[in-house]
């Protein structure tokens, strides 16, 4: 406060030391005037910032008076235009108090800045490039180290991920990495023998187009396609994925946006050893489901809980009566406890690996740099939930989906339904573009994979098939890989251009959720006869429990005659569209046209035009053919097309989950008041045969609390 | 999307996955180009594609004054002949615009009829009568020009400070318009809706503390109902570009470089609301 009075002062010497010359009056209140406030926010202000800025004033205030000093030497005392020049500049020239800027320096800034830039119509928008000039300045200096923290850049941290996954050989330690490489290289030699030895019988299988830089050019000729900068990311990405031991084979699939993030989605098929490997598990674990309750050895059997709530009080009237040890004893006398009840429910279940719906593997990622995430398999319950939702997807893949009915699974799960659906739904290739194996083929395709499970699992093998081919021979075809026909005649794009030219080439999902229907009911069957043979074998072993499993045999069989009433609608084979079955025959209830038929140019370059089909069942789903190409895509959100709104299953009836009988609750008429009067005598009576037979302190305090809990449940 | 800089922006448009071919991107670009020279549009617009069975529908709009209140939307079928849309007023075209299940089939003069929901005449909670459902003709033309008005209305964004209010009410690009900045361009409210703005001038100016009567008078699309549902926000391209998606309106797409004036929308799709949003998430 002092120094800033001291300041003051010092400048109004200094004025009225130049109003000698005559100032205009006007003049030295406006100079004074800034000046005034500083007092006031300066104890507001930290100290080093009040004395920097009056320091700052002071010396600029000298300059000032020093610049008119000089000025006094040449001018006479008559008012004169420099003078006046002066003056006004010396105003605009003063300080802000709190910032410390001025208007001269600002102007002459949006000046040069004018000049520099030329800006169009500048003057319509003066405020906002003064408020941009004014900005640029505040921010001037924090952009220039060393003076100031260096910000780290958005983008650095993509950055480095990128160049992270490419997986650079850095020179810095050449001689330690020359070695590895050459090693790496001679391991990569060797692999790469090892793939030509086993691709050898294998390469007749290779349906896929591998090459996304190559569609790409495609996907950009038609109208749609990922980004021309990722598309390098993803092939070096695809390579990556590629070179896996046990991929065989993979292609780009699609893109599905989420809200966070979107997912670019690669197709794969296994290697026959990796597909056997995950069978022999994945098999041990469908029979460890497919097992009645009874049968599994994993269930540990728990302990009823002891009581729910406060203990109930023994409920006879007269109960008082009965001496304490017997009181101990009774049992009271009020509804048992319910226990959880475990019913028996048995999933459909899964087509095995390579088979079905999960013929292929799917690998997403989030971000091109990132690595690829294999996503779990397809469940017939996940498929059949996921037709009655229609949910975003987040882009985490282990984020929980919050749905109606409860989808069984993450998103991880939902997004594989998804894409199976899609799959299943919009891949179409013209007639004839695709042939089934014939049965040589077939044999090689699936005679090695026999040979090494074999081994094994020959029994049960030979058993399931046995069982499903049995049955399932009609249909069985649905389930097959197609292979390109090598004599597929180039048709012209004229006669392409109708759905009725088209096939769908990849197996149709039944309402069930399978490729290959599943009978429920015969499985049931099996399941109690394996059941039977269980119990029976345990009767043997423990000839004394007889009684029980005998009641629990009856009480299976009326289980199973209920489900078995329930499956009855199954006993028919739900028969769908066949594999290579013709477009036209799509029906959709929600959109008349399912197929919209587009060329990538309508009115020039004839020669080169490509045809493309276009899903309307599953908006973003694309079909593109040019030549011997044919290749879909699959480019949107991942819903399903719906005209006005999707029929969401509505929650049941909240009574309906707790069903109850009119004698499950029991009215009882509340103690009359003579009752009490009689309970409470018996009581005092109580205590004062306790006081009298001077028991411990314990026994009158269970009392009193004893009285208390019947206090607070009148 | 801005003439502009139109393979440009084209090109960031991509992350959404669809853009246009190289036929359809030459004659929209120069059909533009010719239509703005004829309109004498200081701006000229490609707003979007909307899929119908037969023939697309692609839309253009341009202004010469104000790019809020005097936009003029075209509509070609072939990409290179451009009409101007029929101005909707009629509130039973918008009903049944918005309850039509069929979709486009891409000849504007054909008529469709429209059930619209019935009417309930509610008397101390409850329902006295219900009035019969009117059937609106509707012209695929007017269909057309409701429904780009209200995707418009609904989810056409810019960013903060591309649109300036010059003193007598218009609005016009703003030259000075540098891009949102690092710090910004995570947050919605750097967002406005690309339309005459609903709220009160006092409620958006009062949304932040930093206010500019020349630029936050427009609605921010923060406070779109659901909120925080209604737009999926993304950064893409090494963070350098902001994706935004309209969860409402399933296509409709913005893009906004970082540090750049260049910033637009585009809405390719089948013109259909997403009725399930509040549902989906």
């Amino acid at each position: 406060m002092e120094m800033d009075g001291d300041s003051c002062r010092n400048f109004s010497l200094d004025s009225t030391s130049s109003s000698q010359f005559a100032l205009p009056s006007a003049c030295v209140p406006k100079a004074k005037k800034p000046e005034v406030p500083e007092p006031e926010s300066s104890p507001h202000c930290s100290d080093i910032i009040t004395s920097s800025s009056s320091s700052t004033t002071t010396i600029s205030i000298g300059a000032f008076d020093s610049q008119c000093n000089v000025q006094k030497g040449s001018i006479p005392g008559a008012p004169n235009i420099g003078y006046e020049l002066n003056v006004a500049k010396s105003i605009m020239q003063q300080y802000s108090t709190l910032s410390g800027d001025n208007l001269f320096d600002h102007i002459s800034d949006i000046i040069k800045r004018v000049i520099d830039e030329r800006p169009p119509n500048v003057i319509d928008f003066f405020e906002e490039f003064s408020r941009n000039v004014r900005e640029q300045k505040f921010h001037l200096p924090e952009r220039f180290p060393p003076n100031a923290v260096f910000d780290e850049v958005r983008t650095f941290r993509v950055a480095k991920q990128i160049l992270q996954s490419m997986k650079l050989p850095y020179t810095l330690e050449g001689e330690v990495l020359d070695g590895e490489e050459m090693y790496g290289e001679e391991g990569k030699a060797n692999d790469e023998d090892l793939r030509i030895a086993i691709d050898d019988s294998m390469r007749l299988f290779i349906t896929f187009n591998e090459r996304v830089q190559q569609l790409q050019f495609y996907w950009n000729q038609c109208g749609f396609s990922i980004c021309n900068d990722d598309i390098f990311q993803l092939a070096s990405a695809m390579n990556r994925l590629e070179t896996h031991p046990s991929i065989m084979q993979c292609r780009f699939w699609g893109c599905i946006n989420g809200l966070k993030a979107s997912y670019y989605i690669v197709e794969a098929s296994l290697t026959r050893e990796e597909v056997a490997s995950r069978l022999v598990m994945m098999q041990e674990e469908m029979r460890e489901k497919q097992l009645p309750l009874k049968m599994r050895s994993d269930r540990v059997e728990r302990p009823p809980p002891p009581h729910i709530g406060p203990e109930l009080t023994p409920g006879i009237y007269g109960w008082e009566d009965f001496p304490l040890e017997e009181l101990e004893k009774m049992q009271p006398k009020a509804a048992p406890v319910p226990l959880v009840e475990e019913i028996e429910f048995y999933d459909i279940p899964p087509e095995m690996i390579g088979l079905g719906c999960n013929r292929y593997s799917y690998f997403v990622v989030n971000s091109l740099y990132d690595d690829w995430i294999e996503l779990p398999i397809v469940t017939p319950r996940q498929i059949v939930v996921s037709r009655q939702i229609k949910k975003f997807l987040t882009g985490d893949l282990e984020a929980d989906v919050i749905s109606y009915p409860c989808f069984p699974g993450k998103e991880k799960h939902y997004l594989r339904t998804m894409i199976g659906r899609i799959t299943a739904g919009t891949y179409i290739a013209p007639a004839g573009y695709y042939r089934r194996m014939t049965k040589k083929e077939q044999r090689l395709f699936d005679g090695e994979d026999m040979d090494q499970g074999e081994e094994e699992e020959e029994e049960e093998e030979e058993e399931e098939e046995g069982l499903n081919e049995a049955e399932e021979e009609q249909i069985e075809d649905n389930d097959v890989m197609l292979l390109k026909n090598e004599k597929y005649q180039v048709e012209p794009l004229g006669s392409l251009a109708t759905p009725v030219a088209w096939v769908h080439v990849r197996s149709n999902i039944l309402e069930q959720g399978r490729v290959v229907w599943y009978d429920e009911e015969k499985a049931q069957k099996e399941r109690e006869k394996a059941l039977a043979l269980y119990l029976k074998m345990q009767l043997m072993d423990e000839m004394e429990e007889e009684a029980e499993e005998e009641d629990e045999e009856e009480g299976d069989g009326e289980e199973e005659g209920e489900e078995e009433g329930m499956m009855e609608g199954f006993n028919q084979p739900e028969v769908g569209p066949s594999i290579l079955s013709s477009c036209a025959n799509d029906r959709s209830a929600e959109i008349p046209v399912p197929w919209l038929i587009r060329l990538t140019s309508k009115y020039t370059n004839q020669k080169e035009r490509m045809l493309i089909m276009q899903s309307n069942v599953w908006p973003g789903a694309y079909t593109f053919t040019f030549e011997n190409t044919c290749e879909s895509i699959y480019l949107g959100w991942g819903h399903k097309y719906f005209a006005r709104n999707i029929p969401f299953k509505h929650l049941p009836m909240v009574q309906e989950e707790y069903k109850h009988d009119p004698e499950d609750f029991i009215e009882a008429t509340d103690p009359t008041v003579e009752e009490e009067e009689a309970y409470r005598a018996w009581l005092l009576r109580k205590q004062q045969k306790d006081a009298y037979v001077a028991e411990d302190m314990d026994d009158i305090e269970d009392d009193d609390e004893f009285d208390d809990q019947y206090d607070d449940a009148d | 999307m801005n003439l502009e800089y139109f393979s440009e922006g084209l090109d960031y448009l991509m992350y959404c996955g669809m853009k246009l071919s190289p036929e359809q991107r030459i004659l929209i670009e120069n059909s533009l180009i010719a239509l703005q020279n004829d309109n004498r549009f200081s701006g000229m617009y490609l707003w979007g594609r909307i899929t119908a069975t037969k023939n697309d529908y692609y839309i253009a709009f341009g202004f010469t004054n104000d790019c809020l209140k005097d936009r003029k939307y075209f509509y070609s079928l072939d990409q290179f002949q451009w009409q101007l849309l029929p101005f909707v007023q009629s509130p039973n075209i918008f009903q049944a615009t918005i309850l039509a299940r069929e979709p486009f089939i891409g000849d504007p003069s054909i008529q469709t009829y429209v059930k619209l929901d019935p009417t309930f005449n509610i008397v101390g909670n409850q329902v006295a009568g219900i009035g019969c459902p009117e059937v609106v003709k509707l012209k695929e033309e007017e269909r057309l020009a409701a429904i780009v008005f209200i995707i418009t209305e609904e989810c056409a964004i810019c960013p903060r400070g591309a649109f300036y209010k010059m003193t007598d009410g218009r609005v016009i690009p703003n030259q000075m318009f540098r891009g949102l900045n690092n710090l910004q361009i995570d947050n919605q409210s750097y967002y406005q809706l690309f339309r005459l703005p609903r709220n009160d001038l006092k409620v958006n100016l009062a949304k932040r503390s930093d206010y500019n009567y020349a630029i936050d008078f427009l609605d921010t699309i923060d406070c779109v109902i659901p909120l925080g549902q209604a737009f999926a926000l993304n950064l893409q391209k090494n963070e350098r570009l902001v994706v935004i998606k309209s969860c409402l309106w399933m296509g409709m797409t913005f893009f906004h470089k970082i540090d750049s004036h260049k910033h637009g929308f585009l809405y390719l799709g089948d013109g259909k609301k997403n009725f399930d949003l509040l549902f989906m998430y």
